[in-house]
């Protein structure tokens, strides 16, 4: 077998396996789970999954890619490690607690200029598929969250702003599939 | 957007990865300026000119006319 092919199916594998390990891991540490929790454990696992699979794979990416490899990780340890500072430091009597939540947004900021720099930096034409969904995604999201709100009306569950970034991603996907169709 | 790209290639024997390596743009994105699917930007499109030395509208037609 062509060893980069290889590289790519132990790469997939990993990715997997982490991806399973991990909401395997999440679902019995947080039992049991409650329907406001199933998106944390199916999506969480999959951050990690990807670095997994990607760090594997890395010597086969551009020298580019691999620089945004290390500082995505870079930002997503950032953010991890603040959630961590804020669980700690937080308390009842901590004055100005609520400065606190910067402890995570910061990373959060680091990471967006790092998406922002990587697409900038992609090829003309996937530039222009990547932010034609982006467009779509931001937009469909935004109708989205709008629409729920008749539905909220309705008797449907207050809206949650965690599914706002998850029903970015779908949409993301979605735009992303049909964007990539017409320049295909 | 008309181009000539496919023939200029294939007059100098050049896969899609060969120009797209030279362009310095994805073998899809040569594949889409090719079956006019995608225009390429004003940079890219002055690039083939100087690479297959010709002007931009020898290579690209914008059926303008």
């Amino acid at each position: 077998m062509d060893p980069n092919r290889k590289t790519y199916c132990w790469s997939a594998a990993a990715g997997l396996a982490t991806y399973a390990l991990g909401v395997i891991v999440m679902y019995f540490d947080m039992h049991p789970v409650t329907t406001k929790q199933i998106l944390t454990v199916i999506t969480f696992p999959l951050c990690l999954a990807v670095f997994v699979s990607a760090g594997i794979n890395l010597k086969l990416k551009r020298p580019p890619e691999r620089k945004y490899y290390w500082r995505m990780l870079a930002g997503f340890a950032g953010y991890a490690l603040g959630l961590v500072a804020l669980n700690y430091f937080d308390g009842e009597h901590m004055p100005h607690r609520r400065w606190l939540v910067i402890l995570p947004v910061l990373p959060t900021i680091y990471l967006v200029t790092v998406i922002m720099s990587c697409v900038s930096n992609l090829d003309e034409m996937k530039r222009k598929i990547v932010v034609e969904a982006m467009a779509f995604a931001g937009l469909a999201t935004g109708f989205t969250s709008f629409s729920y709100l008749f539905l909220r009306d309705m008797g449907a569950p207050e809206f949650r702003p965690e599914w706002a970034l998850y029903i970015l991603w779908a949409w993301y996907w979605v735009g992303l599939f049909f964007s990539w169709r017409r320049y295909r | 957007m008309k181009n000539k790209l496919r023939e200029l290639r294939a007059a100098r024997e050049w896969s899609q990865s060969d120009l797209a390596d030279r362009l310095g743009v994805s073998r899809q994105t040569v594949n889409a300026i090719e079956t006019e699917k995608y225009d390429p930007s004003l940079p890219l499109a002055f690039k083939a000119a100087r690479l297959f030395k010709l002007r931009i509208e020898d290579i690209f037609d914008d059926k303008a006319e």
